[in-house]
């Protein structure tokens, strides 16, 4: 009975309760949408599994290996692009680069579509930046001797950066310092970047980073 | 006629057909012919439905060269294909007839180049005609084929078939109790006994009635 009169006071005080939004009420789902996307905890379905951060990594790893000058100019192109995705910086960089699960020094967080995007991006700006270079590597017409100095020198360098970044404990890491092994994965890296370079590389790359990902 | 020209390294491509003349900026929208030329030694020319053919071939082709997974690519008209060839790929373009027409041999820098003049030309706002690009897709699991090596590849199930095997064989090992066969005329002797006992429960037990004894 209390309760009723209770009931019966609020009724009174207010004659025209605004009603409460129900299921059965028509809500706009584009509004739903908007504000489920906006819930912080929610999160963002990945572009690219971890093969995927393994390989962009390693990518940007060969591009530094062909020009030692590329990890500046990644850094400088990010800056100079204005990405959306938070202040930019050096550090910033190397936190998105450590998401690869082979680093010595490796972070657990995910990376957003938008980073993702804006490093494929840049591997493929940077793959054109440099493709005189890759071409001279794959060109058949090249002189056998001096294509096979470059090819050594390339893996050499690119031995160097992975010996003093990866986790030496990782097998696949373990396996970069088998010479022939080495060889093998350094012409499978400049074979991608060459067919990733430019503009309409990004597709074919994004493509190939989502590799096994599909049912 | 206007011209629009894509030149990267030895590959050259020319773009001859009808459209808008506006200084640099002139436009094509009905394309007559093209002719693609690779470092002065090979020389393709064809008209509309030769480029449509190409840019279907060359860039899917290209894409799975990035997974590292080369393989035959053909267009659906099958006026061009692309196959790996030794240490290159195999270029054939057929003409209307379906004869072979052209085999040209690639290197990979060469083939890159072509890919690349192909990309400009799709994505050039001054070439108004209808090619794109084909949508392009992560592979699947059962697609990736030369990814793991075969050993890697039949390690688990291999090791799973072994595990279970062995894991049967154990179980043979371990004795079972053995079962007591028991007979026909065994099993009535014992269901007799068993009706007789029960017999034997229900026959009144016959009990003396107590006599009182007197009170002192």
């Amino acid at each position: 009975m209390a309760v009723l009169l209770l009931l019966a006071l609020r009724l009174k005080a207010h004659p025209h309760p605004e009603s409460a939004p129900t299921v059965a009420d028509d809500i706009d789902p584009l509004q739903l949408q908007q504000d489920d996307a906006g819930f912080p905890d929610r999160p963002e379905p990945s572009l690219v599994g971890r093969h995927g951060l393994q390989q962009l990594d390693l990518l940007m790893t060969t591009l530094e290996a062909l020009d030692f000058r590329c990890g500046e100019g990644m850094v400088a192109s990010l800056q100079r692009k204005g990405v959306a995705t938070g202040a930019m910086g050096r550090v910033e960089f190397w936190k998105w680069r450590t998401t690869n699960p082979l680093r010595l020094t490796m972070r657990r967080n995910r990376l957003k579509q938008a980073q993702v995007m804006a490093m494929v991006a840049l591997v493929c700006d940077m793959a054109a930046r440099v493709y005189p270079l890759l071409h001279q590597l794959v060109s058949v017409r090249e002189e056998p001797s001096v294509a096979e100095a470059r090819w050594a020198l390339l893996t050499g360098r690119l031995q160097d950066l992975i010996r003093q970044r990866m986790n030496p404990k990782r097998a696949a890491m373990q396996n970069f310092a088998d010479d022939e092994y080495a060889l093998a994965m350094t012409k499978t890296m400049v074979r991608t970047l060459i067919f990733s370079a430019g503009p309409g590389g990004q597709q074919r790359l994004l493509a190939s980073l989502q590799d096994g990902m599909r049912p | 006629m206007h011209t629009i020209q894509y030149m990267l390294l030895g590959c050259r491509l020319h773009l001859v057909g009808q459209g808008v003349e506006d200084g640099d900026n002139s436009t094509i929208t009905e394309l007559k012919q093209f002719t693609l030329n690779l470092e002065d030694h090979v020389s393709l020319v064809g008209d509309r439905p030769h480029l449509e053919a190409l840019v279907e071939t060359l860039l899917p082709y290209a894409r799975h060269i990035v997974s590292a997974q080369a393989r035959e690519c053909k267009s659906a008209n099958g006026k061009v294909s692309i196959t790996p060839w030794h240490r290159g790929h195999r270029l054939r373009l057929r003409n209307e007839n379906g004869s072979t027409r052209n085999d040209v041999q690639l290197d990979d820098g060469e083939l890159a180049n072509m890919v690349r003049c192909l990309d400009a030309v799709i994505h050039d706002p001054r070439f108004q005609l209808d090619i794109t690009a084909p949508p392009m897709q992560g592979l699947r699991e059962r697609e990736l084929l030369n990814r793991l090596p075969l050993r890697r590849r039949l390690a688990a199930p291999l090791g799973g078939l072994v595990l279970t095997m062995a894991l049967m064989g154990l179980g043979f090992l371990i004795p079972v109790p053995e079962r007591v066969r028991v007979t026909d005329s065994e099993d009535r002797q014992e269901d007799t006994t068993a009706v007789e006992t029960i017999e034997e429960q229900v026959i009144p037990v016959e009990v003396e009635p107590e006599t009182e004894t007197p009170s002192p």
